[in-house]
């Protein structure tokens, strides 16, 4: 309806393009949050899709050709350390997805700050404890 | 502005909160299973047979030699649900960000039903893998 | 040794009471410019000045085509919102000293800017307009003559009710960034001010809350709590969309109970 008022202006784009990576060191916790659980859901997705397609040559090829795959893959030393990358991914995408839950539930609001401090330690100090599961 | 109501709405997003609470228990077993107490180098066919057909869970890893033998029908009944959750959970949640994008506007039609028949697919190619190991079929089916 | 304390000293000396500041300023003319630019200032300061007060003596002293929109100065209109080193604010209520020197003033990020600090805010009256924030009843009160509203119910909409139309929450947001059919926390803000009057009555609420239950609305929110930090008012606008959207759910959720 007010397009008719609208007089002629400068479109400097979203804010994304404006503000939001130029200023990334004054992001506050809640934004730093937002983007570290949008990219490690965006992972965790894009391999749920190579898990299922990798593991598919157990039905497609057969069981002997899906043990020497998964082996294969295993001896990369490469693999060990991307599946420590995506255990972090799970359990950080789980601490801050409890986060949100609460927020959901109006829980905690207030003190969404200390909670995403308190998501991060708690990740950091399960991943740590997890590594030698992972390289041993 | 266009905020037409949705009736389905509030339900995906209440049911993207409820998987996604289901999956931290469910996802976290699975890590705990495959990657902790067996050892992902150390996962065959034989043993995934072991664990699908029989819920019998071995590892001899950092732990020391560990042996469950839950029930079947409840490693069956996780490994599925965390299927359906996790497509259903990952699959909403990119569409989600692709739907918030107004560069993707004129393609939001096409894109909800592209993501509904990926996530079928995906759910397909997932039950077609827990039955590639689960021994009562495989003995009917075996594609050699 | 002896040139350096010679050099020190004045400053030392004009710390106490005059001290400079440096402004970087957004300037764009679209009658001149073809491409928006910054033009730095050096002014004077004085305790308690405001970025509001750095740009209006800049105006008057240096460059009278300086363009930023203001009238109450005290943070009741909210018409002088900017950008001012990285967070949105309200200049009048902003002190140069306390930014950070150089401060950079820009217009608030994702409106179309008109003129120099001036921003295009239809788009942001659409967003506000699209929630109807205006007064619905049910029905005539039952005394004839006013809408009575309890001391109780008032009290859940005293923050909500602050709010000044300046834009800087929804600048902040970025789903209402890159989706334009989302409200943003203004609105759904605002939204919140009368889904929780009771003096609309039952239907209202619930035509409220479907109005907002689309796709594009209330479930938009992603928790990034930026409106919430920028909000010069001190509302927070995530609090109000999270309640309506639990609200929203317990109402789908109620034929198990």
């Amino acid at each position: 309806m007010s397009q008719d008022r609208r007089v002629e202006s400068y479109d400097r784009g979203r804010i994304e393009d404006v503000g939001r990576w130029k200023d990334w060191a004054k992001h506050k916790p809640g934004m730093w949050a937002f983007y570290l659980h949008r990219f490690t859901g965006l992972v965790l997705s894009f391999y749920l899709v190579m898990h299922l397609a990798v593991l598919g040559t157990g039905f497609w090829l057969g069981h002997e050709e899906y043990t020497a795959i998964l082996q294969g893959l295993e001896s990369l030393y490469i693999v060990r350390v991307l599946e420590i990358g995506l255990f972090a991914a799970f359990v950080f995408h789980a601490l801050n997805g409890i986060r949100i839950v609460m927020f959901d539930m109006t829980i905690g609001l207030d003190i969404q700050e200390q909670l995403f401090y308190l998501s991060i330690a708690l990740s950091f100090a399960i991943v740590v404890a997890g590594v030698p599961f992972f390289l041993l | 502005m266009s905020t037409k109501p949705s009736k389905t709405a509030g339900w995906n997003w209440f049911l993207q909160r409820a998987t996604g609470v289901a999956l931290v228990v469910l996802l976290g077993f699975h890590f705990a299973v495959e990657h902790f107490i067996v050892g992902a180098h150390h996962i065959t066919a034989e043993n995934t047979v072991e664990r699908i057909t029989h819920g019998l869970i071995q590892g001899d890893h950092v732990l020391g030699q560990i042996t469950i033998n839950m029930p079947a029908f409840l490693y069956q009944a996780s490994a599925i649900l965390l299927l359906a959750f996790s497509i259903f959970h990952g699959m909403y949640g990119v569409y989600n960000i692709l739907m918030e994008q107004d560069a993707l506007k004129k393609y939001r039609q096409p894109l909800k039903y592209f993501f509904i028949v990926f996530s079928i697919a995906l759910f397909i190619q997932g039950v077609l893998i827990f039955l590639a190991f689960f021994e009562p079929f495989w003995e009917i089916y075996d594609p050699r | 040794m002896a040139t350096t304390e010679e050099t020190q000293k004045p400053d030392a000396a004009t710390a106490t009471d005059e001290e400079t500041a440096t402004l970087e300023v957004f300037r764009y003319v679209p009658e001149e410019d073809d491409e928006p630019y910054f033009e730095t200032f050096e002014i004077e300061t004085f305790e308690g000045m405001t970025v509001l007060d750095a740009l209006i003596k800049i105006r008057d002293e240096q460059d009278p085509s300086l363009t930023i929109r203001h009238s109450c100065r005290m943070a009741r209109c909210g018409s002088d919102a900017v950008y001012i080193n990285g967070t949105q604010r309200l200049a009048c209520n902003t002190q140069v000293r306390e930014v950070g020197d150089p401060v950079k003033v820009e217009p608030l990020p994702r409106f179309d800017v008109i003129r120099d600090l001036v921003v295009e805010m239809n788009e942001f009256y659409d967003r506000m307009e699209s929630v109807e924030p205006w007064f619905q009843p049910d029905h005539e009160p039952e005394t004839g003559e006013e809408y009575l509203q309890s001391p109780e119910n008032r009290r859940n909409i005293d923050t909500v009710l602050d709010c000044i139309w300046c834009g800087a929450c929804t600048s902040s947001c970025s789903p209402a960034a890159t989706d334009s059919d989302f409200p943003g926390p203004a609105a759904l803000a605002k939204a919140y001010r009368f889904y929780k009057d009771e003096r609309e009555g039952e239907e209202t609420r619930k035509r409220r809350l479907e109005m907002l239950e689309s796709s594009h609305g209330i479930y938009r929110c992603h928790t990034q709590f930026n409106c919430t930090e920028v909000c010069p008012k001190g509302i927070s606008p995530t609090e109000a969309i999270m309640e309506m959207s639990r609200d929203a759910v317990k109402e789908k959720l109620r034929f198990w109970r």
